[in-house]
């Protein structure tokens, strides 16, 4: 559907984008996540056309469009700042692609009035925009780029600007809307929840180049590089060596803290240096010596934050490392646990919860 | 005691009272005369009389009036002709371009005024830079008339307020937000199309405010006329002087400035029934 082959972007001597292949299939919520700076917008303004491609190209449907100007794409931009029409009414606002394509009247009556109920602005028609709260003008924005039906939505950070709350209803209202109209949204945040609730897939963007491409779960769970497993969630990380990998079990050596086992199912040579990656909510603490778990660490409460849901506690274990681990205050009462700043405490995890990053 | 003061009303004060000394009681002076109601300086006193302004809106000063409407109208378009595009470009400029075309276009304000006048006399005269030029090259055999004529007078016109088309135009386009165009762009316009729906519109009230500072003070403009318009060009600023400086006929000139302060007073209310300053949101400040 959409094939970004070999793409870069250079401002002067400054590459925004390195080497870029992506290929976004059809009816696919797609996420370019990654920090600022690290080249998603201008991947989004290239395929918009706002920005000429230093090398590589852009396929849309198999065409080549690489040199088109940005009205002659069938493709459609939502803007962070959503760049409505100050001078211009809701209704005009959102007609405006229509009435350039000169559309007969019913159909354009026909597709206004649809897209007005589909994005929920009944009754604003013939507001201006200064007159529209955050969200409202956001749904115009969307409004005014769907109906023209293009084979590809692009959405730059348009949640960003609106708060917490409506934020997180719009981003429920925008997956319904995109199953809804079957049309391939590519979405750029730097936001990793946006990215976990709303795409299908995520692109994690470091330096103008992706690291990591994949389905929210796999990026999550097994996450190929540091960067990755860092920006997306909290984690633990550990350096260590293997000291024993085989079909079942490879063994690692933390120097100076001891052994963790994971159940890893790629043979690592022995020696290998390698980084082992834990999340904070994998982890449980006890008083006792584990049982059920295979991994087991004694460290010191440093700290606590109680979060309501949850509880964060930062441990100190020896060698002055420092691990994080979440508790569920629902499961710390029922099983009647309490912990306070300064106990000694095993951290203890399943040899399934890690995952192993390769160092190179 | 003294009752009390907001501080408001405090502050407003000095201003309040710039305005009734320099501007109230001046006007008041000057419509007082239009009636005929003179003191000392302005002649004998004739008691209320409404000749004066039957005189000034006799066939003769009309027709001035008119004239000078007209002129006042050519000035502001061709100046609004020149400064738009120098506007756009200044806009969509670099910001180190942006201060040097400002520079270059606040340079003049410098110079005293005369001596301005007296370079492009210099410049366009019958010996002057460019006759001379064009002569060299053969062009012309005879030198063009330049100055002291209708052309003469558009020129001094035109450089006179190109700066305060520019600056107001440019304001107003500076604001825009880029993304508004790549908008516009996104969905489906040409730069043809998005020039005249997007980038038009958002510049009017800047053009609306450069107009309005341009045609006023070219309607009551003598100085350009006295230099570089010659003989058959006089306006109506130029009858309201000799009125008062050679003809000292104060009553006579004061109805003349009444009616020309009238007919700015109609353009003004126009502007504010159509481009409120207040109400509109992307209105240009200075």
């Amino acid at each position: 559907m959409l094939e970004l082959k070999n793409i870069s972007k250079a401002y002067g001597s400054v590459k925004a984008v390195k080497q870029v292949d992506l290929t976004i299939g059809k009816g696919e919520f797609f996420c370019l996540l990654g920090p600022s700076g690290c080249g998603k917008t201008t991947i989004l303004r290239m395929i918009a056309g706002f920005e000429k491609v230093s090398g590589g190209q852009i396929l849309l449907g198999g065409k080549d469009i690489t040199n088109d100007s940005p009205n002659k794409r069938d493709v459609n931009t939502v803007f962070q700042n959503y760049a409505l029409f100050p001078n211009f009414s809701v209704l005009d606002n959102i007609t405006y692609g229509l009435k350039l394509k000169k559309l007969p009247k019913p159909e354009m009556e026909a597709r206004t009035e649809e897209v007005i109920r589909l994005v929920g602005l009944g009754g604003f028609e013939k507001r201006m925009p200064a007159n529209l709260s955050g969200g409202q003008q956001q749904r115009v924005a969307l409004a005014r780029a769907l109906i023209n039906q293009p084979q590809i939505l692009l959405l730059d950070e348009p949640l960003s600007a609106l708060d917490k709350k409506i934020s997180e209803q719009t981003r429920n209202e925008l997956s319904d809307l995109q199953k809804k109209v079957g049309i391939t949204f590519v979405f750029v945040t730097h936001n990793q929840t946006e990215a976990l609730a709303l795409a299908d897939r995520i692109a994690v963007m470091k330096d103008g180049l992706i690291e990591h491409c994949d389905k929210p779960k796999e990026i999550y769970e097994r996450p190929l590089t540091h960067f990755v497993a860092d920006f997306i969630g909290s984690m633990n990380f550990f350096e260590c060596t293997v000291s024993q990998s085989d079909e079942q079990i490879t063994r690692l050596e933390i120097p100076g803290m001891g052994q963790i086992s994971l159940s890893y199912n790629q043979i690592q040579k022995v020696g290998t240096k390698v980084l082992y990656c834990i999340r904070p909510e994998r982890i449980k603490l006890s008083l006792l010596e584990s049982t059920d778990y295979e991994n087991c660490l004694s460290g010191i409460i440093r700290t606590k934050n109680y979060l309501g849901e949850i509880t964060k506690f930062v441990i100190e274990l020896s060698d002055n490392k420092m691990i994080s681990v979440i508790c569920q205050n629902y499961l710390l009462q029922l099983s009647n646990e309490f912990y306070d700043i300064g106990e000694r405490v095993n951290v203890i995890w399943s040899k399934t919860s890690g995952e192993l990053i390769h160092v190179s | 005691m003294f009752p009390k003061l907001k501080t408001h009303q405090i502050l407003m004060a000095p201003p309040l009272f710039w305005l009734l000394i320099f501007f109230i009681i001046p006007m008041a002076i000057v419509i007082g005369y239009s009636f005929g109601i003179g003191g000392v300086s302005a002649g004998p006193s004739h008691g209320f009389t409404l000749q004066f302004y039957k005189e000034a809106l006799s066939g003769m000063y009309l027709g001035i009036f008119l004239k000078s409407f007209l002129y006042a109208l050519g000035a502001t378009v061709l100046t609004i002709a020149i400064a738009y595009p120098i506007a756009y470009y200044m806009a969509f400029a670099s910001d180190r371009t942006k201060m040097i075309v400002m520079f270059l276009i606040i340079l003049p304000f410098w110079t005293n005024f005369l001596i301005r006048m007296y370079s492009i006399m210099t410049i366009l005269g019958d010996n002057g830079l460019v006759n001379s030029a064009l002569m060299q090259i053969g062009i012309i055999h005879e030198p063009l008339k330049l100055i002291n004529n209708s052309f003469g007078m558009y020129v001094g016109f035109v450089y006179w307020n190109l700066p305060f088309m520019i600056l107001p135009i440019f304001s107003s386009l500076d604001r825009m937000d880029v993304s508004m165009l790549e908008a516009s762009l996104d969905l489906g316009a040409n730069h043809r199309q998005t020039f005249m729906r997007i980038t038009l519109p958002y510049s009017i009230p800047g053009a609306v405010a450069g107009i309005i500072f341009t045609f006023i003070p070219t309607l009551g403009n003598f100085i350009i006329p006295e230099f570089l318009g010659g003989t058959g060009n006089t306006m109506i600023g130029n009858v309201i002087t000799s009125q008062y400086l050679q003809a000292r006929d104060w009553p006579f000139g004061s109805a003349l400035s009444a009616v020309l302060m009238f007919i700015v007073m109609i353009f003004i209310s126009l502007y504010i029934r159509y481009f409120d300053p207040t109400k509109s949101k992307n209105m240009v400040n200075f």
